[in-house]
């Protein structure tokens, strides 16, 4: 059974075969009168792009999603029940589901469980043991408001705190607050004293205060290498404050926050036909719109294939879809080849950089790279035209920030100014 | 050739699969240093698969048998594939016998069997001056190791070509270096061994020269098989350090707002096994770097590099930077205690060839009579002078948000290399018989500024579109040798390849005034023909047609004396946010000036500038890699090292001012490193400015920036 495969795979597991979730239609978001209902294999990208998760969850999921998965390739390709039960331990994702009162349903042998995210996401193993499958997370009654504070060297790093909030008002009174926290020396947890103390108040300023502080006194935070318990201790202060005004002002005024409001949305994925059950056999796929045939064992990661296949564009990095430098197209939709296994390409159409042009007829997108400088060494740039491919079939007249934001994949030499302004150009060029 | 990358065309060093390829896989030591009693490979070639074990026993030139940092090679498995290599080297039985292990520089610093290298100089009377001075600003920096992080792993692939001679395909930056080191460990004859030179990515991130080639050589030599050892990601970023730990002291005495001495006090952790003259030589350089910028009555450095049990930094580019960090942020405390603009107040104080002190930096490398900073000036007058503020602790502007402290700050660069550094180059061209040029040089392709530059410069002088100058990647069969990963290496380089190309038009227009039966001395060269006063022209293809049958090929190759290259210039100013609640920063708005240009095509120099801007941003933010008291580093995850992504860069903005000389920083690299030292010291002095309490050692993450905001608190 293969779900969280973007934590597995990088983690070197054995993988003798596969069985191919999708196949189980556990994606997808539904709302089920005031209820969320989230299918287990939904991407965090999708719920970044779901209004109704916006609406249901006052926006703290998708900025949970976004804040948890900076990087838009594994965002596309992490799901919400792989990343509960596998959450590093600072997701702010868990600590969003805490504050939503998230229930997770457990498919078992011959029955369905229900455990809250109390429960849930303090030993995810314990629920799913005996042979349960995560099958959606529902999120039981929409919050009036809702904040995310975090602290973090750089926004794309996992934050040192963060703390996650939400308020439903009975009049003009708090009549539940929820406030988790991350940092700590377990995972994360939801901070009831604190939560406490504000319901039936009207959440004025002292009494945020009062509650802030007992944020910061009493979960145990962490000490490690990049910070001190007595850093988290302090910090959790001003952020709890912080997430505590706003989540009030915004459920008070019941009007969702400020987000910079779902993208596009990208193409439906089309109906993969996932091979139920794989050992090891013949593929066939499209690559670069030529039908491949391939041998490949469950193991077998679709990067393996494709560099076998001579596509050498396809780079192999760092082997955990941080880097990029190994993203390519699955109809159409940028993934991290070296965190897709081969299987998942059966029957599918993939897109490598051979695929876009050559250096006799190149695509746009790569003229306006080589034009502006934008590929220095060339070892990320596979990846860069790649994504930018997606976005702009997608989404013709993309801002800078999304742009920034699409791009998959890291690179060491060029500060990413000129890749950026090299997709802009196109798209201007394009638009016109 | 950008579009070749563009198209996923370039090849690197893993994108080659011998037929028969071995997997090689290391056992590594988990102790900082020991003798290793025993390791006994039975249980690993017992395995079906395993075609190879290396040990101490049998390799002794590889595997020397008494590990120096942990993550130290033991011993190497080449099997079938990786996996299984991996598990075999999993299976050897290692018994090791723990020595102690030196971990503390700065006791280090105190026993001479650990020293690498010393350097002591003094010009005029520092504690006189300081004695003497009105005030004296002092500083203590600490800089954290930093991992080489380059999106390709450091890797290498061996084999055996047809006529039984070692290949090498690597990652590493000097192919040449890199042979010259296997022929000493595999006791071979350089010429028996060709080291090719693919691309290598990530823009002179820097490596070690040998982390898997001479095993996978060993292995290749064993098997007579082709073998590829590749470091996972994990192993790259705690065994490849690019850059040194190190620790800057300063003091600067201040009199009549002039600077009457400079103190600098360096101590750098090179690791185990540094090279001492590497060592020696990053020194003098760290010295040039701190003491070339300003006017100073009086001036003295002491450093010292010292060996402990951590592994080997590679001394990349910016690992001598600490000291002049120090200083930059020295004269920006000592611009705010004067009252005076940090701009204006540098302005006043750059150095000018022949000031007090050139002997001094004579001896510590610097070129005689180009050892000023004069070409500051212009570039700090055109950055947005700051605002003054008479007192420290007033410089930060309080925003709306009261929690949000914005700043700016300032810093500059002067970079130089080593006149004395033997950084040669060679380049070779050749007409061929179409009339375009085959153009060979041993630079490594790491930035890609470069190749371009150099085929452009070619073709300037040869009259010819740059399209008709095709740069070849030369290896080390086809190019005369190289000049090393370093950046003087591009410049060096470019005066290679423009000497070249005048030398060729010579013989050129020899050869086409015997095509044309006229006197040399009467034709012209002109859009890629030679011609004649009377309209006959030859051009270059009909011109290398003829040299072709008249069996004088057109082939030059020169290697000019390496001489002296000016420094490279650079000031930058960064804005930044603080939140005072949290000590994160932001930086908002990044720009720096470069001496440098004008260039045909800026776009590849601007690139690596701008490559430069981000790295600040990531080392003056977030880089670091600590280790525990045993000396093992406490690794990250690399789905969670601090790696500047697009979203986190500021808006950046890059001005090349080309200075009255010829050729001021030709080398794309230089100019980058110069511009990445000014950024870095801007943005912390912004965060300075931002803090009140200044923040003493790299990284300036949110933990350290609180504790600098509480200080300023405190009194």
């Amino acid at each position: 059974v293969l779900a969280g495969g973007t934590r597995l795979l990088a983690a070197d597991a054995e993988v003798p075969n596969v069985l191919d979730l999708l196949g189980l239609g556990l994606a997808g978001v539904r709302v089920d009168d005031e209820d969320l209902e989230i299918g287990a294999m939904a991407t965090l990208q999708e719920l970044v792009q779901s209004p109704s998760a916006h609406a249901l969850t006052a926006s703290l999921l998708p900025a949970a999603c976004r804040a948890a998965a900076p990087a838009r390739l594994l965002r596309g390709m992490a799901t919400i029940g792989g990343e509960a039960v596998a959450a590093d331990a600072d997701s702010e994702l868990a600590a969003a589901l805490l504050a939503l009162n998230a229930v997770f349903v457990v498919a078992r042998p011959g029955e369905l469980v229900e455990s809250p995210a109390l429960r849930f996401l303090r030993a995810p193993g314990i629920d799913l043991a005996g042979g349960g499958v995560l099958r959606a997370v529902v999120i039981p009654g929409a919050p009036h408001g809702a904040a995310l504070e975090r602290a973090a060297a750089l926004h794309s790093l996992p934050p040192l705190v963060a703390v996650a909030v939400t308020t439903t008002f009975s009049g003009d009174r708090l009549a539940r607050v929820r406030l988790a926290v991350t940092g700590l020396a377990g995972p994360p947890a939801r901070v009831t004293d604190a939560e406490a103390l504000l319901e039936r108040t009207r959440g004025e300023d002292d009494v945020l205060e009062r509650a802030a502080v007992v944020v910061a006194g009493t979960p145990a935070f962490r000490d490690d290498t990049l910070a001190t318990a007595d850093y988290r201790r302090r910090v959790a202060r001003p952020l709890a404050r912080r997430a505590l005004r706003t989540a009030v002002a915004r459920g008070r005024q019941q009007r969702p926050p400020d987000s910079r409001g779902p993208l596009r949305p990208l193409a439906p994925p089309r109906s993969p036909a996932p091979m139920p059950y794989f050992t090891s056999g013949r593929l066939e796929l499209t690559l670069n719109g030529r039908p491949l045939r391939r041998d490949a064992e469950a193991r077998t990661t679709l990067a393996e294939l494709l560099r076998g296949a001579s596509s050498l564009g396809v780079k192999e990095g760092c082997g955990a879809g941080r880097c990029g430098a190994c993203t390519v197209l699955l109809d159409g939709r940028p993934v991290a080849a070296c965190l897709t296994l081969a299987v998942r390409a059966q029957g599918r159409s993939v897109t490598t950089i051979e695929g876009l042009g050559t250096a006799e007829r190149p695509h746009p997108l790569q003229e306006a790279f080589a034009e502006a400088g934008a590929a220095p060494c060339g070892f990320c740039t596979p990846a860069l035209v790649l994504s930018a491919r997606a976005l702009l079939d997608a989404n013709p007249a993309p801002t800078e920030a999304e742009v920034r934001e699409e791009l998959t994949g890291l690179c060491r030499c060029s500060g990413y100014a000129r890749p950026v302004a090299a997709v802009l150009a196109v798209a201007a060029r394009s638009g016109t | 050739v950008s579009l070749r990358r563009a198209t996923g065309q370039a090849a690197f060093a893993g994108d080659v699969a011998p037929p028969g390829l071995l997997h090689v896989a290391l056992r590594r030591s988990a102790v900082a240093h020991a003798r290793v009693r025993v390791v006994d490979p039975s249980p690993a070639v017992a395995l079906p698969g395993v075609a190879a074990v290396l040990t101490p026993a049998d390799a002794p030139a590889l595997l020397r048998g008494q590990p120096t940092f942990v993550g130290d090679r033991l011993a190497a498995v080449a099997a079938e594939d990786p996996e299984l290599a991996r598990r075999a080297a999993d299976l050897l039985g290692v018994e090791l016998e723990p020595l102690p292990a030196v971990l503390d520089a700065e006791a280090a610093a105190g026993d001479d069997t650990c020293v690498a290298a010393r350097l002591a100089a003094e010009d005029g009377d520092v504690e006189g001056a300081l004695a003497r001075a009105g005030h004296v600003v002092s500083g203590e920096w600490r800089l954290p190791v930093s991992p080489a992080v380059s999106l390709e792993p450091p890797l290498a692939v061996t084999w055996l070509d047809e006529d039984r001679r070692l290949v090498v395909r690597t990652s590493a930056g000097s192919p040449f270096r890199v042979r010259g080191l296997l022929a000493e460990r595999l006791a071979l004859p350089a010429a028996g061994i060709r080291v090719a030179r693919p691309r290598v990515a990530g823009g002179g991130a820097g490596r070690p020269d040998l982390l898997v080639e001479d095993l996978c050589a060993a292995v290749t030599l064993r098997t007579g098989r082709p073998a590829r050892g590749v470091l996972a990601p994990d192993e790259a970023l705690s065994l490849a350090p690019a850059r040194p730990a190190q620790r800057a002291r300063v003091r600067l005495a201040l009199h009549d707002g002039r600077l009457s001495a400079l103190d600098v006090d360096l101590l750098v952790d090179v690791g185990a096994e540094a090279d001492p003259a590497a060592a020696a030589e990053l020194l003098r350089s760290a010295a040039r770097h701190a003491l070339a910028l300003y006017r100073t009555g009086a001036m003295r450095v002491r450093a010292v590099a010292v060996r402990t049990n951590r592994p080997p930094a590679a001394l990349a580019r910016g690992s001598d930077s600490g000291a002049a960090l120090a200083v930059e942020c020295a004269m920006d405390e000592a611009a705010e205690l004067a009252g005076v603009d940090p701009a204006v107040f540098r302005r006043r104080l750059v150095r000018a060839p022949g000031d007090p002190g050139h002997e001094l930096l004579a001896a510590l490398g610097e070129m005689t009579g180009a050892d000023g900073a004069r070409g500051l000036l212009p570039l700090l007058a055109s950055l947005r002078s700051l605002p003054v503020r008479a007192r420290r602790g007033l410089a930060s502007v309080e925003t709306a948000d009261p929690v949000v402290r914005h700043s700016t700050g300032l810093g500059a660069a002067r970079r130089s290399a080593s006149a004395s550094a033997a950084a040669g180059a060679a380049a070779s061209l050749r007409l061929l018989d179409d009339g375009s040029f085959a153009l060979t040089t041993g630079t490594p392709a790491g930035g890609g500024a470069d190749e371009t530059l150099f085929a452009e410069a070619a073709a300037a002088i040869l009259t010819v579109p740059p399209a008709q100058v095709v740069s070849a990647g030369g290896d080390t069969d086809s190019a005369a040798f190289d000049g090393g990963d370093l950046s003087p290496a591009v410049f060096v380089t470019r005066r290679a390849v423009e000497e070249t190309a005048r030398a060729a038009l010579v013989r050129i227009r020899a050869a086409g005034a015997r095509v044309l039966d006229v006197d040399p001395g009467l034709v012209t060269v002109e859009g890629g023909s030679v011609r004649a006063a009377d309209e006959r022209s030859a051009s270059f293809a009909e011109i290398g047609r003829a040299a072709l049958r008249a069996g004088e090929p057109l082939v030059i190759t020169t290697a000019p004396a390496s001489g002296a290259w000016p420094p490279s210039l650079a000031a930058a100013e960064a804005d930044v946010d603080v939140d005072a609640d949290t000590g994160v920063v932001s930086v908002t708005r990044l720009a720096a000036v470069v001496e440098g240009g004008p260039f045909a095509d800026a776009s590849a120099v601007l690139a690596e500038v701008e490559g430069a801007l981000a790295a600040a941003v990531e080392q003056a933010l977030a880089t670091s890699l600590p280790f525990d008291a045993e000396g093992r580093p406490r690794l990250r995850d690399i789905r969670t090292y601090p790696l500047l992504a697009a979203t986190d860069m500021p808006p950046i903005a890059v001005t090349f001012l080309p200075s009255g000389e010829a050729d001021a920083g030709a080398g794309g690299a230089s100019l980058a490193d110069a511009a990445g030292r000014a950024a870095l010291a801007a943005i912390v002095n912004a965060v300075a400015r931002a803090t009140g309490g200044r923040p003493r050692a790299l990284p300036l993450d949110p933990p350290r920036v609180l504790e600098a905001l509480s200080r300023r608190a405190a009194p």
